[in-house]
């Protein structure tokens, strides 16, 4: 028999009374002021899950409470006693004995690790494949429209011109094999942002200003190679999981870190997202590049348009501003905190590519 | 009675232990990666659970009675509310809006509920706190106050329109001022919903009672406003200066706009901490001010006094090191920085009680509503927000 000692309230009452819980195996008693104010089966009451060393409520069949803090005797006899609330103190276990905690952190560290580099990218890889291509092409119909309202002016490039950079649109995409999307090119004009970008239905927009920067259209055909990439790999999709999905694991790694500060939070947060999309711009290059050497275009032509967009100073293709100097030492913490590749990492790869063509 | 004029203070009491926490936290981390996010909502509890559970008055501890099935059902309406919100709004940007729309009227809502299922699931000494504030205020201060300076600039631009006394680009400017003044009005909008928070609240029968103005919270955040942009003015000069010392030093041997790399990385680094330690100091300031005029202003039947004695540098000193604690152990200190922000908010906390405030709390018995609990609890969705 144990004997516990707590403070015992009455049903929905705060009036304490200083108790004695007198429990065996079997039959458990309460003593007040050494008078049994209830006794009966052990197996009625009901204790409340330990946590660390908060105080235990345990609850008798009449609704009063009795709230103890000997967590370890309470334990011991619910153990003893096979007492039914005993199978949740597995948590307790797992919480108290330091073996468990270091396969924890071990565990811990190494899913999340594992998910943010393998798993996300992955998953939102499966999930964007999954959809048939029907769902893109009708994904973000009124998007265009959208942007045409606030963001994009007309273009003043001539019909004849339109035409011929349309017909080698047709051509390049002719020789991707992309199946059963289909593609549009669209003429547009954003004043000083020589420009493309590709939404998911296969729209893709080019810029007056690209096309005036570029001085062959081997380099549209460059650009326009990347943007058909993003959208046959599917881009727009997965970044819209990856940020989902990065939001959600963060909150629930840190909790409630708002109070403390949300610098924790959104550091690591913007560091992954501009990582994901590092990789889906090196891919689209790679993805451009390797066509480029299929349809004997040299990718020479790659290399000279980032340069333009280099010396403009202007974001690469997207839009998104990538924040690469050529300085070398800034360069490397640039490349975690951009959403591009380095420009200058990647005329390079178009270089070694272009080295490949003329081989 | 004589002795309802004495009056003695107690003070709250923290007992947790970092290391304690620790263990808590990281199984209740592991368990929610394994789970892929279904026993977040035991974790939730069980983290609620240490914390009220260590935190104490007059020898007593809180508790906190919630079951993970009540939050387990709020939380997969939010993740299915998330994920609708975020594939539509990245694909059809305007129906998003109505999205948005639709969320904005049931925000008052979301707010009422999960006010009142904390205060509900809050417990002292066997008694449970409760709230029975009706959701028609909440809907009036957060979707009818801010929008009302909105409409009155609406309306007169309008009626300048069809007039024709003013142009449009005239016109147009009006947005600027009618901006303003939604903004002007969100602390009357905070300082509302704390009033109406605090003057429905009740532990027991005992109600609290505070009488909440506006103006320590637009004095708070006019002298935060000045201070940023005090702040913010002299980082531009310096940030001048520092380019203008910069492109003197390198005009012999450098590239016109180059510097030398080394101090340029030096001093972004510097620059940016320095930033976020003059965002943390003004977010103590804030936190600080508003809290300790709550507190001071809340009382439980006239007979239970709250006091927080919180200052801006002490509360600044822990938000600042416990940044940098779960910076430098890549996340894995949070569970300290959690345990000492608790310990250093109880240490500020105290209550003035008139009498005994054991004698006054025993009279307290749990406010039965008419449904009961059982069955508030069964409609509830454990809709858990901070405000």
């Amino acid at each position: 028999m144990i004997e516990l000692p707590g403070l015992w309230y009455p049903k929905h009452s705060a009036a304490q009374s200083a108790a004695l819980l007198e429990l065996d195996s079997q039959v458990f008693r309460l003593r007040v002021d050494g008078e049994i104010l209830d006794q009966g089966e052990a197996g009625t009451l009901s204790f409340s899950q330990r946590v660390g060393n908060i105080p235990r409520r345990i609850s008798f069949a009449d609704g009063s409470v009795l709230v103890c803090d000997d967590n370890d005797r309470i334990d011991q006899w619910l153990a003893q006693a096979r007492h039914s609330d005993q199978r949740f103190n597995i948590l307790h276990r797992l919480e108290s004995q330091w073996r468990w905690i270091a396969l924890s952190i071990v565990l811990v560290l190494g899913l999340s690790a594992a998910f943010v580099w393998k798993g996300i990218p992955w998953l939102s890889g499966e999930i964007a494949a999954a959809l048939p291509t029907d769902v893109y092409q009708s994904l973000g119909t009124g998007t265009l429209a959208g942007l045409d309202k606030w963001l994009l002016a007309e273009s003043e490039l001539p019909a004849h011109r339109q035409q011929q950079l349309s017909g080698r649109f047709e051509q390049i995409l002719a020789a991707t094999e992309h199946q059963d999307y289909r593609f549009k090119l669209h003429f547009r004009a954003i004043k000083d942002l020589p420009n493309a970008f590709a939404l998911p239905s296969g729209d893709i927009v080019v810029t007056d200003e690209l096309i005036a920067l570029a001085e062959r259209d081997e380099e549209i055909d460059a650009v326009l190679l990347h943007e058909i990439a993003h959208v046959l790999q599917r881009h727009g999709l997965q970044r819209v999981i990856h940020s989902s999905a990065i939001t959600v694991i963060v909150t629930l790694l840190l909790g409630d870190a708002t109070s403390l500060s949300g610098i924790a939070v959104a550091l690591p947060t913007f560091l992954l997202e501009s990582s994901y999309s590092r990789e889906q711009e090196s891919e689209a290059d790679e993805f451009a590049l390797q066509q480029m050497v299929q349809q004997g275009i040299d990718p020479v032509h790659f290399a000279s348009i980032m340069r333009k967009f280099l010396a403009t100073e202007t974001p690469a293709a997207d839009g998104k501003a990538p924040l690469d100097d050529d300085e070398d030492s800034v360069t490397e913490v640039n490349n975690y905190l951009s959403s591009h590749p380095a420009t200058e990492q990647r005329i390079q790869r178009a270089l070694e590519f272009s080295r490949q063509h003329q081989e | 009675m004589a002795e309802a004029y004495n009056t003695n203070s107690s003070q709250f009491e923290f007992s947790g232990r970092g290391g304690e926490y620790f263990k808590i936290w990281i199984v209740n981390i592991l368990l929610t990666l394994l789970t892929l996010g279904i026993y977040s909502a035991w974790a939730t509890v069980r983290k609620r659970r240490y914390f009220y559970g260590n935190t104490s008055l007059d020898g007593n501890a809180f508790e906190y009675l919630a079951t993970p099935w009540m939050i387990l059902k709020g939380r997969l309406v939010a993740v299915a509310a998330l994920i609708i919100y975020s594939l539509v709004s990245h694909f059809y940007p305007l129906a998003a809006l109505a999205l948005l729309l639709l969320l904005a009227l049931a925000a008052p809502w979301i707010i009422w509920n999960s006010i009142r299922f904390n205060t509900r699931m809050s417990a002292y000494r066997n008694v449970r706190f409760s709230f029975y504030g009706k959701i028609g205020p909440v809907y009036f201060n957060i979707l009818m106050l801010p929008l009302i300076p909105l409409l009155i600039t609406a309306v007169l631009g309008f009626v300048l329109y069809f007039t024709g006394l003013v142009s449009e680009q005239k016109i147009a400017l009006l947005t600027i001022p009618g901006i303003l003044a939604f903004y002007l009005i969100l602390p009357l909008v905070q300082a509302r919903m704390a009033g109406y928070f605090i003057n429905h609240a009740a532990f027991g029968q005992g109600k609290f009672t505070a009488e909440i103005g506006a103006g320590t919270y637009y004095t708070t955040y006019l002298k935060a406003f000045l201070i940023t942009i005090g702040f913010l003015i002299a980082f531009v000069a310096i940030a001048a200066l520092a380019s203008m010392a910069g492109a003197i030093s390198s005009m012999g041997n450098m590239q016109p706009g180059q510097m030398p790399q080394g101090p340029i990385v030096a001093i972004m680094i510097l620059a940016y901490v320095l930033m976020v330690s003059i965002f943390i100091w003004i977010g103590a300031f804030v936190a600080v001010r508003i809290r300790n005029y709550l507190f001071d202003s809340t009382s439980l039947d006239r007979n239970f006094q709250l006091q927080s004695t919180m200052a801006t540098a002490g509360l600044f000193k822990v938000y600042l090191t416990n940044t940098l604690i779960v910076i430098l152990t890549l996340g894995l200190g949070f569970p300290w920085a959690a345990v000492r922000l608790a310990r250093y908010k109880a240490e500020q906390t105290s209550a003035e009680v008139a009498g005994d405030l054991s004698g006054y709390v025993t009279q307290q018995q749990s406010y039965q509503s008419a449904l009961g609990d059982e069955l508030g609890d069964a409609f509830d969705l454990g809709m858990d927000i901070a405000l």
